[in-house]
């Protein structure tokens, strides 16, 4: 064992000599100085917004594809008019309840009326009240979350308000605000926000109250930062991975709650449609015309899946650590 | 001294806790020149930390300064309004903090983190300008290949590139007071002294006055002119280093200085027998009797004066009671 120890440091001294030997000191500070500015280079350059989404569909295939479907899905519902020849509303009861065939893709309902086409048509409503009550409950989650996570004062008033929310069955609360501004979309988005927005705020507090603990906003407090700044500039962005899935699981939340009213008649009115109302129009034919229940689910449950795939990919591409 | 940078005058900070009042911070008075590097040791929680805090205006909710005045150039701190005080605050006095693994934001670069420190206090200062400011800094504090580290995110950074940065966020605006809070705790002995000898650098470079809150007195002799020794929110002995060291009165202090390790020394390594006390229960008289090993009768009675054994050098103790003091000196 001994032996082996002096041979291997033989060893160890013969090739510090050898390299001694080839090098002046001179070479070997020029060595030195090479390596580590060959090291230099290896330092990654600055992520854009642009690298990190190419890296993210590179990287993560099923989030890519999930935009393209989104994308596609979008395109479809925008130019729903020079998709499909028929009429969503043009009711022919001589071919109603048909099943898919080449002529109806997805079949007919109990009017005759061409469910893709509905489909197509139904998804304005849908894309809308997915994602616009979405948006602005969660812009007045995130302010009062933050507020009542950062200002002390605010927190009860804030917080009781939401517990009065979270309080009421929801689909109670949103009827409520229908029957009194009336049944339109714009009503929807207006009675979808005002249930929508406490769930958030009750995250986003609770993930303020545990970073303004953290070191470094007390740092940043330190160097005499304002408290908008510090919420907006610090807290915020830390919260953004858990608002991405958040988001992401709202969408089906507000398009599921837009069925339901619309099913109670508060929502959409017939004869315009929604995913939500033709899922929930199809319950009575669901066994003998399983068509009408299978396609505007199909529809609702791909839009839903891509965007909870997206946002995962999302939340992983924006995420510092994961580069 | 009346061209104090920094006077802290009798300073009391209490938390009004449900079991009662802890006074963290007891009556200190601490003074620091312009471009003085000072000194603060002491056991944990003996009010060093919160000491800083009360000056940075940094106190969480029971904590309230509730008596004495700190003055910066003159000027009260705690009459001021907060708004004010941030115009102060990381401008002229900013602190840099224990654990530079947390005290950066991770979802920010770190040249993003300073140079927000720099715009807020120079408004009329550009982007790019503070970009290449903070990038100039970057270069000071010894972070290699600074325009490229800007763009980094503070886990790609080792902790002692972390601390270059978090001491680069302090000094981007040439501020008069730098207090450091156990800069160097976190990290280990050869980055240690990189970055004491950065910030020795520094300081002298550019005329700052550190206030440097640690509880190794190796760190102490090496950086500090002057020391304050804390127990249980009091200071204790005050003095230059050099008078304090060649002379230690305080049995606390002493008791300190013994418990170093020594690398010639077999035996074992002293400690202080006892604990910090509970600030809430905290003995009557001395608040060092209990443990210390000259503690007399009176210790337990009354609470020392702050006496002067030799010019400048101030101790809070019976021992150094003149005149009285002798009789008493052979009593356990």
């Amino acid at each position: 064992m001994a032996s082996f120890e002096q041979a291997a440091s033989l060893a160890a001294r013969a090739a510090v000599k050898s390299v001694k030997n080839q090098f002046s000191p001179q070479e070997r500070m020029a060595a030195i100085q090479r390596i580590e500015e060959e090291e230099l280079q290896f330092l990654p350059e600055p992520d854009t917004m642009k690298t990190k989404l190419a890296n993210m569909c590179r990287e993560n295939k099923v989030a890519a594809l999930s935009g393209v479907v989104l994308a596609v899905m979008t395109f479809a519902i925008i130019f729903a008019h020079k998709l499909t020849s028929y009429d969503p509303n043009a009711v022919n009861l001589m071919e109603r309840l048909l099943p898919p065939s080449p002529a109806h893709w997805c079949g007919t309902d109990d009017l005759g009326r061409d469910i893709f086409t509905r489909i197509l048509y139904g998804g304005r409503v849908s894309l809308l009240v997915g994602v616009i009550p979405t948006a602005i409950s969660m812009v007045i989650g995130v302010l009062l979350g933050m507020i009542s996570g950062y200002i002390r004062q605010l927190e009860a008033v804030i917080m009781r308000l939401a517990d009065i929310v979270l309080a009421f069955p929801s689909i109670v609360l949103a009827m409520v605000v229908m029957y009194t501004l009336g049944a339109t979309t714009t009503n929807i988005f207006i009675a979808l926000s005002m249930i929508g927005w406490a769930k958030t705020a009750r995250v986003v507090r609770s993930h303020t109250l545990s970073l303004r603990e953290q070191e470094f906003v007390e740092a940043a407090r330190a160097m005499g930062v304002k408290k908008g700044t510090i919420m907006f500039r610090h807290i915020l962005p830390n919260c953004l991975p858990s608002l991405i899935v958040l988001f992401t699981l709202n969408i089906p939340d507000a398009i599921l709650s837009e069925a339901n009213l619309s099913f109670l008649g508060v929502g959409t009115q017939p004869p315009d449609s929604s995913w939500g109302l033709m899922v929930s129009q199809a319950r009575t034919f669901a066994q003998s015309s399983p068509w009408m229940l299978i396609f505007p689910s199909l529809a609702i449950l791909i839009m839903v899946l891509a965007l909870n795939f997206l946002g995962d990919g999302l939340r992983d591409a924006m995420d510092p650590h994961g580069r | 001294m009346e061209d104090a940078l920094l006077q802290i005058r009798d300073l009391h900070t209490t938390f009004y806790t449900r079991d009662g009042l802890v006074r963290a911070v007891d009556g200190v008075s601490i003074e620091i020149a312009a471009g003085e590097s000072v000194g603060i040791v002491g056991e944990s929680g003996c009010g060093k930390s919160m000491t800083a805090m009360s000056l940075m205006g940094l106190l969480k909710k029971p904590g309230k300064v509730d008596g004495g005045t700190i003055l910066f150039n003159g000027q009260d701190l705690t009459a001021m309004g907060p708004k004010e005080r941030r115009k102060l605050m990381g401008n002229r006095i900013s602190m840099i903090f224990q654990e530079p693994m947390t005290s950066l934001n991770p979802v920010t670069t770190v040249g993003r983190q300073v140079r927000e420190a720099l715009l807020l206090h120079n408004k009329e200062m550009s982007r790019t300008q503070a970009r290449d400011r903070v990038i100039q800094v970057f270069q000071l504090v010894g972070i290699p290949d600074a325009a490229k580290r800007y763009h980094e995110y503070p886990h790609q950074l080792s902790g002692g590139l972390r601390q270059r940065v978090m001491i680069a966020m302090a000094m981007v605006c040439d501020p008069g007071l730098l207090i450091a809070d156990e800069p160097t705790t976190a990290l280990d002995v050869t980055i240690e002294a990189q970055i004491l000898h950065l910030m020795k650098q520094l300081q002298e470079e550019k005329g700052t006055a550190v206030m440097m809150i640690t509880h190794n007195l190796g760190v102490v002799a090496q950086f500090c002119t002057r020391l304050y020794v804390m127990y249980a929110g009091k200071v204790m002995e005050s003095g230059t280093v050099r008078e304090i060291f060649k002379n230690v009165c305080h049995p606390y202090t002493e008791g300190l200085m013994r418990s170093v390790p020594d690398m010639e020394s077999k035996e074992r390594l002293y400690n202080i027998r006892g604990m910090v006390p509970s600030m809430l229960h905290l003995p009557k008289g001395c608040r060092f009797c209990p443990r210390c090993q000259y503690s007399m009768a009176k210790c337990f009675e009354q609470e020392p004066g702050l006496y002067e054994p030799s010019p400048g050098h101030l101790v809070r103790c019976f021992l150094f009671e003149p005149e009285k003091g002798e009789e008493s000196h052979e009593q356990k």
